[in-house]
């Protein structure tokens, strides 16, 4: 077992160098050049030549490449080519604010989907299954901006409960709350149309399995057939599908922060690529990789810590 | 299965139904974009701003005064063909490099595809279409390719996936043991039955892509403005959101229509194949 | 039935159980009657969907209800009709009272719970012991089942034991509360044939040591041959034959019946003789043929027997049949 979580952690950070140095390149290659970003339409050959000299722009790839690697080396990840400041000191600022908004969406989704997944799959064809099976056919469809844009038009602009704009202040735990509501739950009825799904088909599915039969034979009770034996077994595709969900939410996000104003890797991102702002998008970029890579290996422990079956070597 | 008009009335097909009826109307939407919408969608008239609903303009006008029902019917246009040919060309070149690393799949240039795409597959969508949508830049045709190339990494999977399983059933054995070729065994026997699942997912992913094009737009990394894609009138009519939210409501009801659409009619062949897979 | 065999344990008179789906209902069990004494292996036996396990499912009351339900019929076990009880006190009979085992090792048990969490199970829910002592409990029949060193068993996982040991583990938990009657539908089917025969060792074992009537259904008529004294003989959810084993293979009535024994190729067979199988299949209970059930694969068939469907004859010998040549031989007779 720890042996296959060090290969990974290796493998990570050969992903992470891969995908930096792509997009180290294929930045420089590209049409953007950042000088003009910066300088703005009216700046003149000479200043932007000069500024193009201070990003070391100028130098061919492999020589800016090689200067980079040194620095990552030690542990500099360079300065915002828009605003002179720490890379990485501003994606940790933001990155609590995306947290929030990816636990956030999925607890909301675990919390109110799993309930109804599994009133539906005890109770196949009902009234209740059916309403249940067209609510998640229906908001698994609708992208989660247009959920985000219809709740800030009924609570923020209509009934004026919650705020659409902004992160919260920071260090207080309730403004950050209330500035994370209607986004989560913007991100919360997809995940939980999804996973409403997904723990329905998994319990139906568990439920012809042989060993409940088994269970029923016993004389135990239902509750415990279903409780002990079912459940357990019926839980565990959730886990596996954590890791899409949190690559679906990452996407989500970006878009979020963008509509509710809201500070987060997503925006910054965003920013930084319609600015041209090198360092930055490279340094977010090479988070994504290893971000979700790490999201995967967490999966992949949780999954081998609750199934038995599973054995790494 | 009951054929003919019956099928389509089966209470478990009625969202397909549904779905068709109003992917058909958005289709229509857009083909005959010019005779149904009422107004130019380019023209700008600055004394007609963020006007409310009226007769003569029935879903008001965004801030620059042009008339919103008929950007949003224009959108239909691009949002659905961008989304569309983009998954098609995806599905294209994801399909024969997806059959390739499927078949052989113990060659290198197989192993390295299979690198290639798990490292593609762990960005969000999202975020690969802006990074390949910011090298090339904006526009229409960049759009495309841009999506194309994000959801290349889905299909490489999916069709590598599927092929690798087919590739051990007894039919294509039986086929390798009468000496037939693999191109011929390729073309003939294994993409026949790997098309359905595929397009399957394809259509799906349509609604997906389609989503993204307007999340990219909206960004302003796809299409740029004046153009009206669903995502350049949600950024345009989003800022004057506090004073006339229902501008920025309509475009965000025309992508549910579509999307939802998609997903309806792709859900349900993805149920009507699982029992015949099984 | 020979009087002195002991008294009657289970008596099952007329039992329907049909299935009722949007194709039309399928009368999986339709007019079953049969009796267990005390002591007896009551084998039943018949090809794939002739009702035999829907027979077993019945009398545990475990028949999937959406589609499946016992229209009618007495189910009496130890005088009390078990279709009339509550489902608490159904309940309280299931595993402890009568217990099952199933078909397939490989699927019957949780695969997340540990061994001696299965085992314990029931122990622990119609004895009432705690948890350590229903786990020394569950050692011991492991022990009785001959499982090597099982109290370091008891902390396996099923997918860490092989499918004849799962099986016995099955065993185990069937026999954990002393059952008076075991039902086992095929359990040796899915085995190889070396341990198919460890399995019935230990079955008749613990029937001599615990004093457990045995219900088998099988389609293995050798498996009958072993383990039975009695055995009805099933077909499209009706018993075409009942008799003590010895009399039914040396003196086999119904045509069914010969056809089943004579597809068994037989050791020494001298000629070059094609292997004895019977025409057609078995029919979908959707949509059985008039008459008698078995009359379009019957090589002894009759215009009658395309017409009306044959009672059982011969109810006071201890040999029924359900077959109009019997009623022939029988008026023959008399």
């Amino acid at each position: 077992m720890k042996a296959y979580i060090f290969r990974s952690l290796i493998r990570t950070m050969i992903i992470m160098v891969v995908v930096m140095t792509i997009v180290f390149v294929a930045l420089r290659l590209g049409p953007i050049d950042p000088a003009q970003y910066v300088l703005g339409e009216y700046a003149t050959d000479e200043t932007l030549r000069k500024l193009r000299e201070t990003m070391e722009l100028d130098h061919p790839i492999y020589v800016q490449y090689l200067h980079f690697v040194y620095r990552i080396i030690r542990g500099d990840f360079g300065t915002s080519f828009l605003n002179n400041l720490s890379v990485l000191s501003q994606l940790l600022d933001v990155l609590p604010y995306t947290l929030e908004l990816l636990i956030g969406g999925i607890l909301i989704g675990i919390l109110v989907g799993v309930p109804p997944g599994i009133v539906a799959a005890l109770k196949p064809n009902s009234i209740f299954d059916q309403m249940i099976r067209i609510f998640t056919l229906t908001w698994i469809a609708i992208p989660v901006f247009v959920t985000g844009i219809f709740l800030i038009t009924i609570f923020s602009l209509k009934l004026n409960l919650l705020p659409a704009i902004g992160g919260g202040e920071h260090g207080e735990l309730a403004s950050h709350l209330l500035h994370l509501i209607l986004p989560a739950f913007s991100c919360g009825f997809f995940m939980m149309a999804s996973i409403a799904r997904l723990i329905r088909a998994s319990l139906l599915d568990v439920l012809t399995k042989d060993y409940i039969m088994t269970a029923r034979s016993k004389g135990l009770r239902e509750s415990v057939v279903i409780l002990k034996h079912a459940l357990r077994n019926s839980l565990l595709p959730l886990i596996s599908f954590l890791g899409i969900y949190v690559n679906i939410l990452l996407g989500s996000a970006v878009i979020l922060e963008v509509i509710f104003t809201r500070p987060g890797i997503g925006r910054l991102i965003v920013e930084s690529i319609k600015n041209g702002d090198f360092p930055m998008v490279q340094t977010i970029i090479m988070f994504y990789g290893g971000a979700v890579v790490i999201v995967n290996l967490l999966v992949d422990v949780a999954y081998c810590l609750v199934d038995p079956r599973i054995v790494y070597k | 299965m009951r054929r003919g008009l019956n099928f389509f009335i089966l209470k478990k097909n009625i969202p397909l139904t549904v779905g068709i009826l109003m992917l058909i109307m958005a289709t229509g939407t857009a083909i005959f974009a010019p005779y149904v919408a009422t107004h130019d969608p380019l023209k700008v008239k600055l004394s007609e701003r963020l006007e409310p609903m009226s007769r003569n303009h029935f879903l008001g006008t965004d801030p620059w005064g042009r008339d919103i029902l008929s950007r949003i019917i224009f959108g239909t246009r691009y949002s659905l063909v961008i989304g569309v040919v983009s998954i098609a060309i995806s599905m294209l070149f994801g399909g024969i490099l997806g059959v390739f690393g499927g078949y052989y799949s113990q060659s290198k240039l197989a192993t390295m595809i299979v690198w290639i795409t798990d490292i593609t597959m762990s960005f969000p969508t999202l975020i690969l279409g802006a990074m390949v949508a910011i090298i090339f830049g904006p526009g229409v045709f960049n759009t495309i390719i841009a999506l194309a190339i994000a959801f290349f990494p889905r299909f490489i999977r999916l069709v590598r996936g599927t092929t690798l399983s087919m590739k051990e059933e007894v039919y294509i054995l039986a086929a390798r043991s009468v000496g037939m070729s693999d191109l011929r065994l390729l073309f003939i026997h294994l993409i026949p039955n790997i098309i359905s699942p595929v397009v399957v997912m394809a259509v799906i992913w349509a609604s997906d892509a389609i989503s993204i094009e307007v999340a990219l737009s909206f960004l302003g990394l796809g299409v740029s403005p004046p153009t009206p894609s669903w995502g350049t009138i949600l950024q345009d009519n989003l800022s004057y959101f506090q004073m006339m939210p229902l501008a920025a409501i309509w475009p965000c009801l025309a992508v549910a229509w579509t999307v939802q659409s998609l997903n309806m009619v792709g859900d349900r062949f993805r149920d009507i194949l699982d029992p015949k897979m099984r | 039935m020979c009087s002195e065999m002991g008294s009657k344990l289970l008596i099952v008179n007329n039992l329907r159980t049909y299935f009722h789906t949007e194709m039309g209902t399928a009368k999986a069990v339709d007019g079953v009657s049969l009796s267990v004494n005390s002591g007896d292996i009551l084998g039943i036996v018949g090809e794939s969907g002739c009702g035999k396990s829907v027979t077993a499912l019945s009398i545990l009351r475990l028949v999937p209800h959406p589609p499946g339900r016992i229209e009618s019929g007495e189910i009496l076990f130890d005088g009390e009709d078990l279709l009339k009880i509550s489902k608490a006190e159904m309940r309280k009979i299931r595993g402890n009272k009568i217990s099952m085992i199933f078909q397939e090792p490989m699927t019957s048990l949780n695969p997340v719970l540990r061994i001696g969490d299965q085992i314990s199970e029931a122990i622990r829910l119609h004895r009432r012991l705690r948890k350590k002592e229903a786990l020394q409990k569950a050692v011991e029949i492991l022990q009785m089942v001959g499982i090597p060193s099982p109290q370091k068993r008891i902390y396996d996982y099923p997918h860490q034991m092989s499918g004849g040991m799962r099986q016995r583990v099955m065993i185990a938990i069937a026999i954990s509360c002393r059952p008076k009657l075991m039902i086992a539908d095929e359990p040796t089917t899915a085995l190889d044939v070396t341990i198919q025969a460890q399995i019935l060792d230990i079955m008749r074992r613990l029937k001599e040591e615990t004093a457990t009537s045995i219900i088998l259904i099988t389609h293995n008529m050798g498996v009958i041959a072993e383990m039975a004294n009695n055995v009805i003989v099933m077909y499209a959810g009706k018993i075409m034959e009942q008799a003590p084993v010895n009399e039914l293979f040396e003196n086999p009535h119904h045509p069914y019946t010969e056809s089943l024994l004579n597809s068994i190729p037989k050791l020494g067979q001298s000629e070059q003789k094609k292997l004895h199988a019977i025409p057609g299949i078995v029919p979908s209970l959707l949509d059985l043929p008039g008459g008698c059930k078995f009359n379009d694969r019957c090589n002894q068939a009759f215009s009658r027997c395309n017409e009306q469907e044959p009672p059982l004859f011969g109810a006071t010998s201890g040999h029924t049949c359900r077959c109009w040549l019997y009623e022939e031989m029988n008026r023959m007779r008399t």
